[in-house]
């Protein structure tokens, strides 16, 4: 039972460092639809957001319709705080760091561009962003979560020893 | 439609703006230019702003309008992505929420034909009020309507004088279905917006509830659009200006609509010099002519003609 749960503590661990990633590479999703929208559709970003929702799974699909609306109610908010708004609170819920967020959030503040291939960039910029951190962190967390099952399956032997 | 100026500006502006879409009825126009302050017309009359956000007729309080101000608000109005309203800035106007139409100028960026790519530093904005009168074209209706029967109408006006209005409100009229004649399909082709006021490809005026709207489509396209896709028993076309328009007009006729169409002149001899075309082609096109005048306001009908040739003055 000892090893069992060092053993499950170590796969826990390995789930953790997963999460990150595969919240990353969600969020990438995300701006990758965003950047069809705008590319095939021509439509505005708030446009955007309500297409896309159908697309999405919770929470985010809530939030894009959200987001969606509440401009369409056109209380003055610009994009930008609207999208920021709507996404602290969901991002939150994901294992991603501030730097993950900052990425997927930069591109609403680099809106109001004339040509449309300037806007797309500048999501694909925050794309790429999230990219390079996934495969960065692809890289490390092979070698980490090997360590984390191995550690935890140790530490349960060593406990066991420990106690005998 | 209440205080949709208002939605015009970001948040940080709207208290400034307040009163002024408090009295939107009597707006006609708001000039935005960079440097200069705020021009009003209220009821026809010039009005500035003072800083707190009230009329005033000399311009001494009025704060001037900064290009950081117009970047914002146009950036707003085009939901924080101009690069949809590519087009519509192109032709110098967007029209927003509430059919308003937001002119814009500033520096044309060409391209190597000499046509025009995009504006850029727009520093000149001019929000026209949109203003829609309902129960204008009630006094034409016993005119348009023959035994129940949609006469084919044209409706020539200087500019000015209210033919968009009255045929706007013809199309609502007739597409909702009224005491002298049943509901029909109307297809409209709302080249300028002006019509429908469509924003994001809805119709921000009220033009019945049988009617399709085409916005932002050149005429003679959008005519034959919309007669092969909606089969519309009514064809309604604002400000008629090219044979080709006038040729599509044709064919929708030859398809059974009925046509509803505006043009630019003073009377029906004027618009037949314009086009080049005898008085036998729009007998052919049209049933019956209606001239409109300034001299009792928007919407005077100054003289009614049919194509027969029978002479009706009326005046309204």
């Amino acid at each position: 039972m000892i090893f069992g749960g060092c053993l499950g503590l170590g796969i826990w661990y390995r789930f953790q460092l997963s999460g990150r990633i595969r919240a990353l590479r969600a969020l990438r999703g995300i701006l990758e639809l965003l950047a069809g929208e705008v590319r095939y559709g021509r439509a505005t970003l708030p446009e955007c957001c309500s297409h896309i929702a159908r697309y999405l799974s919770a929470p985010f699909s809530e939030a894009f319709t959200e987001i969606g609306s509440r401009m369409e109610e056109n209380t003055g908010i610009s994009f930008g705080e609207a999208f920021r708004e709507g996404m602290n609170g969901i991002l939150e819920e994901f294992p991603l760091k501030e730097t993950d967020c900052e990425n997927f959030l930069r591109f609403t503040s680099q809106t109001g561009f004339a040509d449309g291939k300037m806007q797309l960039q500048s999501i694909e910029h925050s794309v790429e962003l999230l990219q390079a951190t996934e495969e960065g962190l692809e890289r490390e967390n092979a070698e980490k979560c090997r360590m984390a099952v191995g550690l935890g399956a140790m530490g349960g032997l060593l406990l066991i020893l420990v106690l005998w | 439609m209440e205080n949709s100026i208002l939605q015009l500006f970001p948040m940080q502006y709207r208290p400034f703006w307040q009163r002024a879409a408090d009295m939107q009825e009597h707006i006609q126009e708001i000039r935005l230019r960079a440097g200069q302050p705020a021009v009003l017309y209220r009821d026809g009359r010039e009005f500035f702003l003072t800083g707190r956000g009230e009329f005033a007729e000399s311009r001494a309080d009025s704060p001037v309008v900064t290009e950081r101000e117009l970047e914002g608000i146009l950036e707003h109005i085009c939901h924080y992505s101009p690069y949809a309203f590519e087009e519509e800035i192109r032709r110098g106007f967007v029209t927003v929420a509430g059919g308003h139409r937001v002119g814009v100028a500033g520096q044309a960026v060409l391209e190597a034909d000499g046509s025009v790519r995009t504006l850029k530093n727009i520093s000149f904005l001019n929000i026209r009020v949109a203003h829609q009168r309902k129960g204008a074209a009630e006094g034409v209706l016993p005119l348009v309507y023959r035994r129940g029967v949609l006469q084919n109408t044209l409706i020539i006006s200087p500019p000015g004088c209210g033919k968009t209005t009255l045929l706007r409100d013809l199309i609502r009229l007739v597409s909702d279905g009224n005491v002298w004649g049943r509901g029909m399909n109307v297809g409209v082709v709302d080249e300028r917006s002006e019509l429908a006021g469509s924003f994001l490809g809805r119709p921000q005026n009220d033009v019945g509830m049988r009617t399709d709207v085409l916005d932002g489509c050149p005429k003679e396209t959008g005519m034959l659009m919309l007669l092969r896709s909606m089969s519309p028993q009514v064809i309604a076309v604002d400000e008629l200006g090219s044979d080709g328009e006038l040729g599509a007009l044709g064919q929708a006729a030859a398809c059974g609509c009925r046509i509803l169409a505006t043009v630019h002149g003073e009377d029906r001899r004027d618009v037949e010099r314009r086009f080049g075309l005898k008085t036998e082609f729009w007998d052919r096109m049209f049933d019956l002519f209606i001239v409109l005048g300034r001299e009792k306001g928007c919407c005077t009908v100054r003289r009614t003609e049919e194509s027969r040739g029978g002479l009706r003055d009326k005046g309204e």
